[in-house]
């Protein structure tokens, strides 16, 4: 009896435990490297394409944001007009995301962790497309797989 | 160990343990997926927890560096990095920089009654707390300061527990 009882409570427990981990990313990990490339006051929007690929989006300079649409704004062509008004890229907003998942569950308690990291690069523009203001966030390698943390 | 409590507790093993296992696991998975909600629902029991972060903790210490009317862009990015969203202010011709942190919990216990008709009776206890720091700069198109925040709603203003009642015939 006694060993039935072992065998059933081992089984219970096995069948009833697990755990998984997930990573999940979005585009690739931005470059220290080619950051530092970027002068305000040098570099141009041409060659930020050039270093960093196509961005997420696009700032104009009336404020309004868009993704990336038939090389607008990506590099070649950095003005356009709308209404009359001569817009330019103000900034281009690079962004590559790590999300961990975490969870184990054990009989009838399940703990589930989802932690989501950014690296965000904005770099900005003058009209002439000349680099401004260059401002880097890296921290998608902080994503953690631990419910506990910040 | 008695054969009167082996007896005892493989009783208790396989009334309890089992099921409870199976349904926590089909709970865990089907209901995580939406593959088949109503499925997830006869789950006899179980307990979850779910623990969500979003960004990075926002270094509202800097912020006490940046004056409106003097810092500019350049300022603000050297101290706080890269915003992680920027959107046109609607009632002014100003550029608004948010830096946010997301975090949350969610609890959800679902125990389960054996109802003497026959159906059965689940209960579901939800409660979650979330907060949200953010820190918001305005800045006009020259890039110069406007105006900075910083918010931070706390976990004592969220939503509190739900109790809510499944039947299942």
């Amino acid at each position: 009896m006694r060993r039935i009882t072992l065998i059933v409570c081992a089984a219970a427990l096995a069948g009833g435990s697990g755990c998984f981990l997930q990573k999940d990313r979005t585009r690739v990990p931005l470059s220290r490297a080619a950051i530092a490339e970027i002068k305000p006051g040098e570099t141009m929007i041409a060659d930020v394409a050039r270093l960093l690929g196509s961005p997420n989006e696009i700032i104009w300079s009336n404020g309004v944001t868009a993704p990336l649409d038939a090389g607008i704004g990506a590099g070649i062509i950095n003005t356009y007009v709308t209404g009359g008004e001569e817009l330019f890229v103000r900034a281009y907003h690079y962004r590559h995301t790590v999300t961990k998942t975490s969870g184990f569950t054990v009989i009838v308690f399940s703990l589930v962790s989802h932690d989501t990291k950014h690296d965000d690069l904005f770099v900005f523009f003058d009209e002439a497309g000349r680099v401004t203001n260059v401002g880097a966030s890296l921290d998608a390698e902080q994503a953690s797989y631990s419910p506990f943390g910040s | 160990m008695s054969a009167g409590c082996s007896a005892a507790l493989l009783r208790i093993a396989l009334v309890g343990l089992l099921p409870a296992s199976t349904g926590c696991v089909s709970f865990f998975s089907l209901y995580d997926h939406g593959v088949n909600r109503s499925l997830a629902y006869r789950s006899p029991v179980g307990i979850r927890v779910d623990i969500t972060r979003c960004g990075t903790p926002v270094r509202a210490e800097e912020l006490a560096g940046l004056v409106p009317g003097s810092s500019d862009l350049g300022d603000a990015l050297a101290a706080l990095g890269a915003p992680h969203r920027l959107r046109r202010a609607p009632a002014e011709e100003a550029l608004e920089y948010y830096y946010v942190y997301d975090r949350k919990t969610h609890l959800l216990v679902k125990p389960l009654f054996f109802m003497t008709y026959g159906g059965m009776a689940s209960y579901n206890y939800r409660g979650s707390e979330a907060g949200t720091d953010v820190i918001a700069l305005v800045f006009d198109h020259e890039g110069r300061l406007l105006r900075k925040e910083f918010r931070s709603a706390a976990p004592e203003q969220s939503a509190g527990a739900v109790l809510e009642q499944v039947f299942v015939p």
